[in-house]
């Protein structure tokens, strides 16, 4: 019977079938794109720098021109800012007896950052430990590691005090033979900086940048799921023995901890974290961790925790833009409120 | 047409077998670490494990009302038009969800993740 | 059923509609064990299922639109989320019906349309939901609404396979 229908009706029939055709199509189109427009592939770069092992992770077209660029800007960082390095600026500083030194403005932005620690903290996070590191021995791997005698110690804490550090401009001076060590802060600044150069040279890039055991994000794993980091086990076998773990999109995480750098000596464990105050390594936590936007701050915060005690760290670090996870000696764990939504996938 | 023409079987069959298959898949998992939590607008926005009466708000507009009483939670009030999720009781499942679409929340139990299963990308120390 | 010419059609798709619209505000009166949006019974696909497989997709979309629609509208669900997630449904669930019948012509009976579509209707809704709660434990009650679906994939089944010879005396 199909003489009868009318023309206008099996044109109309014909449409709508080209339409339903259309449409899968469009759905199977988006599904190919959706699903063949992945990102490329991670690629990860190890190299030693900093002192320490450095990983970066990263996922773009770029990958590896970022790579390039993040380790050259370690490597660049390490020169600039070891202390007990005859060829760095910050030697310079150090050995320049008192007189005024100009300095550029890297060196002054780390310089202002520290001492806006410093004073937050009340010299729990202090940056002119620099004696005090080489008399313990802990400028170098090779150093000689000894406990002091506490006539040296107390002699060396002459030469300690950010308030000795004098900034004019873009001259700094240093009081009483100060000596400045970084130490605390320069890894999370080269972290952050790398991350910078990450998203400059593509603002598309996902990954981290893994600074010894300090982690800037660079974007979301895959762009879209959260990076799982653990948290070592201070008195654990192995840097693999967590105790915890978070996740992270975006910002950074440091830890601090006394298994990092250290020495036993009658039983007793001495490490690289002191106390300005007595010049003996901080007492009554093993292990820091702190979130933060910026691995730098994660980074002073972490070690300023030390020195700060839990009670104060559990009130205070939150108001200071981290939350932080904290083990004391009896290998208690103590964590801000805020550090909850790190322990969950969002 | 036949009610029943030469593939029908096939077709029910291949259907049933993906309901059964759903089914198994998701048998509830014994974990003990469950709390409950509610999200609204697909962010999470609140966690509960005692036992209590708990109003949800977002941004100051309260939503609704639940119950939580021994690892279960259901829906006392709720400002939706249609109300099915004060209609759909007490939510036992594990990996059920309570749903109310016109206020755009969620409430499931929340497994806390057994880290030393899960793939680690890196360790902060 | 002989559709000769334009206005025969749109009564034919003005009857279907209404029956459609009725059966879909009976249907949101009786209880539904599943508690989402839009899921119901869906007696109502009884008239999209005798659309896609006597008359035509073009006829479908419009009977599956219309149904949902004026439905919505005496239900006073119209606009509602779960009314759109529904609308979305049916026609899915009226497009793959049609392709399924065009495909397999006589090979395949009601009941296999019916359930085929039943489950599209399902799938499509909880995947709406999920996309709109980025949730996806909704995913949770599809095994239930397929086993639902597939009770009333039967009955539409058998009412459609019944009428079909009343049809053809029109």
């Amino acid at each position: 019977m199909r003489e009868k229908y009318s023309k206008e009706f099996i044109n109309q029939r014909k449409k709508s079938w080209y339409f339903t055709y259309g449409l899968i199509a469009i759905l199977i189109v988006i599904v190919f794109v959706v699903s063949f427009r992945r990102p490329p592939d991670y690629v990860v770069k190890d190299e030693i720098s900093l002192g320490t092992h450095v990983r970066v992770v990263v996922s773009s077209k770029y990958s590896g021109k970022i790579l390039d660029s993040i380790f050259r800007e370690f490597r660049r960082i390490d020169s600039k800012f070891n202390p007990y390095n005859p060829n760095s600026k910050i030697y310079r500083i150090n050995h320049s007896n008192g007189n005024w030194v100009e300095v550029d403005d890297e060196i002054l932005f780390i310089l202002k950052k520290s001492l806006y620690y410093a004073d937050l903290t009340g010299g729990a996070f202090d940056f002119t430990l620099g004696r005090l590191i080489k008399l313990w021995g802990f400028d170098s791997e090779n150093s000689e590691k000894r406990i002091p005698s506490s006539d040296e110690i107390n002699e060396t804490l002459k030469h300690i005090g950010y308030d000795k550090v004098e900034i004019d401009g873009n001259k700094v001076r240093l009081h009483d033979g100060v000596w400045l060590d970084f130490g605390a802060i320069v890894k999370g600044y080269a972290i952050d900086r790398a991350v910078q150069i990450a998203k400059k040279i593509d603002p598309k890039a996902t990954g981290f940048v893994d600074a010894g055991g300090d982690i800037g994000i660079i974007g979301p794993k895959f762009g879209g799921a959260d990076w799982i980091v653990g948290i070592r086990n201070p008195r654990g076998e192995s840097q693999q023995d967590t105790i915890g773990v978070i996740y992270l999109k975006e910002g950074a995480v440091a830890t601090s901890g006394d298994y990092e750098r250290f020495f036993i000596s009658n039983g007793k464990r001495y490490y690289h974290i002191f106390n300005p105050k007595t010049g003996y390594p901080a007492k009554g936590v093993i292990s820091a961790t702190v979130v933060a936007n910026s691995c730098l701050d994660a980074d002073a915060l972490a070690t300023a925790i030390f020195n700060l005690g839990i009670e104060y760290s559990l009130t205070y670090i939150p108001r200071y833009g981290g939350q932080a996870f904290i083990v004391d000696e009896n290998q208690k764990i103590h964590k801000t409120k805020g550090f909850l939504y790190f322990e969950q996938v969002h | 047409m036949k009610l029943f023409g030469k593939y029908d079987f096939v077709v029910l069959s291949v259907i049933i077998f993906l309901m059964f298959f759903l089914l198994i898949v998701r048998i509830p998992s014994r974990d003990s670490l469950k709390k409950i939590a509610v999200e609204i607008n697909g962010k999470e926005s609140y966690i509960f494990d005692k036992n209590g009466i708990y109003e949800i708000k977002n941004n100051g507009k309260k939503l609704m009302t639940i119950e939580i009483l021994d690892h279960k939670v259901r829906v006392l009030r709720s400002t939706c038009p249609d109300k099915l999720c004060v209609k759909s009781g007490w939510l036992k499942n594990s990996n059920a969800a309570i749903v109310c679409v016109p206020n755009r929340i969620v409430i499931h139990y929340k497994k806390f993740p057994d880290f030393k299963r899960s793939g680690i990308d890196a360790y902060t120390w | 059923m002989r559709i000769k010419n334009k206005i025969f059609r749109q009564v034919t798709i003005g009857i279907l509609i209404a029956i459609g619209a009725a059966l879909y505000l009976i249907e949101s009166l009786i209880f539904f064990p599943v508690p989402l949006p839009g899921a119901r019974w869906g007696f109502s696909n009884l008239v999209v299922l005798i659309t896609a497989v006597n008359i035509g997709l073009y006829e479908t979309l419009m009977v599956s639109i219309g149904k949902s629609v004026v439905g919505g509208l005496i239900s006073g669900r119209f606009g509602n989320i779960g009314f759109l997630i529904g609308l979305v449904g049916s026609v899915g669930a009226g497009i793959g019906m049609s392709m399924v019948h065009r495909v397999f012509k006589k090979n395949m009976g009601y009941m296999g349309i019916s359930s085929i579509g039943a489950f599209l209707n399902n799938l499509i809704q909880i995947s709406l939901i999920s996309l709109v709660l980025k949730n996806e434990l909704v995913f949770y009650y599809l095994p239930y609404m397929t086993f639902l679906g597939i009770i009333s994939a039967f009955i539409n089944a058998f009412i459609s396979a019944n009428i079909e010879g009343r049809f053809k005396e029109i």
